[in-house]
């Protein structure tokens, strides 16, 4: 597949380090998404790959091309000459000009002929449904719709590399929701190689063909969402919320296995989500997803761990209950219909199983 | 307990209804009413000093339409060249880090500090034929005092600062993505400074270029010592005030409406440009 960009051991430091040898690739056209929380280092590594500021270590190319080597033989391509479109997180739009002018600034800026900029501009307002506002400055624009504009003008100048730091932050639920699939069809649609910065995960998975986890400036995981499942770490467990204990595989039967539980001197059987083979007898990490946590009232005849209820939050269609035990704290999300009926609540007991889990390669 | 704030003193109603009067306000209020006063009575002085009949006579003085004219003409170009120095200089002073910046700072600010006559003399120090840069001068023909070039030296020494701190703030006003954006898009940073930094930051600049040229217009001491009092050559209307005063007290006081005047223009300028600042390029 031919290369839409290459990161290949990309380290930063402003005093403390805040990017340690990230590498990651993607294939032209490949939607890629880097996911982490704030403070990551994400907004760092795209103002790395744009040029706005130098790497101290490490290569990057863009569509074959080496655009940066940090080290004995530096090697700096401007920002211009990357052909990178950015888009910033706070729609950042030019005031005195028109939507129309937003978006061709980048083509007159390059000596385009008038019609053909008129064509260009047109095409890239219809790609991205925004017709209408052609004429409207940005002040009369809502959050979404700035958005729009500001990728059209990235687009437009039909980048091998579009940039897009959490361009969707700032927007309210609804709108982001509409945006981001008009986004996903549009990235799908035009064939640009895409890096969408987010601390959103549902976001990251929706648009990502490929998902990278950033933590603490460390590329802790990177592929596609079934990559990331099965090749399960630590780190990237305690990102999504996982609940991790250290247990002792017993028995495996298919995707079945029996693990042992120290911490509760129990043994409880679940289905391994993970791919790294299941090592009878060696102690290892388990990450269980909330989802994957089932409760039950006492005496219903189960094979779980009694702990008790420490607190219970509402959500939208859920009930997020957390359970513990002498230290061991564990969540589960639980459909808000079946926690009604358990009529379970703060203070209870309630006998905790896991129906799915993942076995980690890495104790430590 | 009811207040009036609109009235400016606080009136409230005492229990039997009887309307009281916040004294504390209302002492507050006579420190701005004797600062106006301090300001108005003077320049209604000014005003009041000129009698009706004597202004078509003394529009027609010659001495006092040189005065006039040469002010116009230094004061703009004075401007031309704080313009076309400044904008690159606060560009320059704004974006870059550079190493003695606060050095940097104090030296531009030194002429809004720097009592005119000190800066006059300075100035005088500096280009007289008599100095290093004077003796050169000298050697091509030209001697700056007593020229109308020294008028626009000085006009310019004093003024500069006036525009520079006002163009600085413009362009710092103005969102750095703003300008990250328009790099990222445009090959050219001259096309992106002409097409969004210059209209972004155009009302901080209009308002500093006006602030500047009312500067200009009103200097006196530092023209004085450095190009000297000469009518028609160096006389501007500042020196034609303190030339008059000895004489003809109306004819000064003539003048000094025309200055008073342009003053207005100058403040009333600067609100409406400063106050139809829109907010956008404004970082919030």
């Amino acid at each position: 597949m031919e290369s839409g960009l290459e990161v290949d051991g990309i380290s930063k430091s402003f005093n403390l380090k805040v990017l340690d040898e990230v590498s990651f690739s993607l294939g032209k056209g490949t939607i890629g998404t880097l996911v982490g929380p704030s403070g990551a280092g994400k907004t760092t590594i795209l103002n790395i790959i744009s040029g706005f500021i130098p790497a101290d270590q490490g290569t990057i190319s863009i569509g074959g091309r080496l655009v940066e080597r940090a080290g004995e033989h530096p090697l700096r391509v401007k920002t211009i000459q990357r052909d990178v479109g950015y888009v910033f997180q706070d729609h950042i739009l030019f005031p005195n000009m028109t939507v129309f002018e937003n978006i061709a600034f980048g083509l007159k800026a390059r000596h385009v002929s008038e019609s053909s900029v008129r064509a260009k501009v047109g095409g890239i307002l219809g790609t991205v449904g925004i017709e209408g506002l052609r004429d409207r400055t940005p002040s009369q624009l809502s959050g979404g719709q700035m958005q729009r504009v500001a990728v059209a003008r990235a687009l437009v100048l039909e980048p091998k590399l579009l940039l897009l730091d959490e361009p969707l932050s700032a927007l309210d639920p609804q709108t982001r929701e509409a945006v981001r699939s008009e986004m996903k069809t549009l990235f799908e649609s035009v064939g640009t190689t895409v890096i969408y910065v987010t601390h959103d995960l549902d976001e990251a998975f929706f648009l990502g063909q490929r998902i990278g986890i950033l933590l603490s400036g460390r590329l802790v995981s990177f592929g596609t969402k079934k990559d990331l499942l099965t090749g399960m770490n630590q780190p990237v467990a305690r990102f999504l919320g996982y609940n991790l204990l250290k247990v002792e595989p017993r028995r495996e039967m298919g995707s079945k296995c029996t693990v042992y539980v120290p911490a509760w001197d129990r043994e409880i059987s679940l289905t391994v989500l993970s791919s790294t083979p299941v090592r009878i007898g060696r102690p290892t990490m388990l990450a269980v997803p909330p989802e994957s946590v089932e409760i039950c009232q006492l005496g219903e005849g189960g094979s779980g761990k009694d702990l008790m209820i420490e607190g219970v939050s509402e959500l939208k269609d859920s009930v997020l209950v957390v359970l513990s035990n002498s230290g061991d704290r564990i969540v589960a999300r639980v459909p808000d219909a079946q926690f009604q009926r358990m009529g379970l609540s703060t203070k209870q007991v309630a006998q905790v199983s896991f129906t799915g889990g993942f076995l980690l390669s890495d104790l430590d | 307990m009811s207040s009036e704030p609109e009235s400016g003193l606080n009136v409230a109603k005492g229990p039997a209804g009887r309307k009281w009067i916040d004294w504390t306000s209302a002492l507050l209020w006579g420190f701005p009413i004797i600062v106006i006063l301090f300001i108005v009575i003077p320049i209604a002085s000014v005003f009041l000093s000129v009698p009706g009949s004597n202004i078509a006579l003394q529009l027609v003085n010659t001495d006092t339409l040189n005065a006039i004219r040469l002010s116009l003409i230094t004061s703009t170009i004075s401007l031309v060249v704080i313009v076309c120095l400044g904008i690159p200089t606060a560009r320059v002073l704004t974006r870059r880090k550079v190493r003695g910046m606060r050095l940097i700072d104090t030296v531009i600010d030194i002429p809004i500090v720097l009592p005119p006559a000190v800066a006059g003399l300075a100035l005088l120090l500096a280009f007289a034929p008599k100095s290093p840069i004077g003796a050169v001068l000298l050697h091509y023909g030209i001697i700056l005092p007593g020229n109308i070039a020294a008028v626009i030296m000085a006009e310019t020494f004093v003024a500069m600062p006036f525009f520079l701190r006002s163009a600085r703030t413009a362009f710092e006003e103005i969102n750095p993505k703003i300008e990250m954006a328009a790099n990222l898009l445009s090959p050219s940073s001259f096309y992106s400074f002409r097409r969004i930094v210059l209209p972004l930051a155009s009302r901080g600049l209009v308002a500093g270029a006006i602030l500047a040229w009312g500067r200009a217009m009103g200097e006196f001491g530092a023209t004085l010592l450095f190009a000297g009092n000469l009518p028609g050559i160096t006389q501007t209307m500042p020196l034609a005030i303190y030339l008059d005063l000895a004489v003809n007290i109306q004819q000064a006081s003539f003048v000094s409406c025309i200055l008073i005047v342009i003053s207005f223009a100058v403040i009333i300028g600067v609100r409406y440009v400063i106050g139809s600042r829109e907010s956008f390029g404004i970082r919030p």
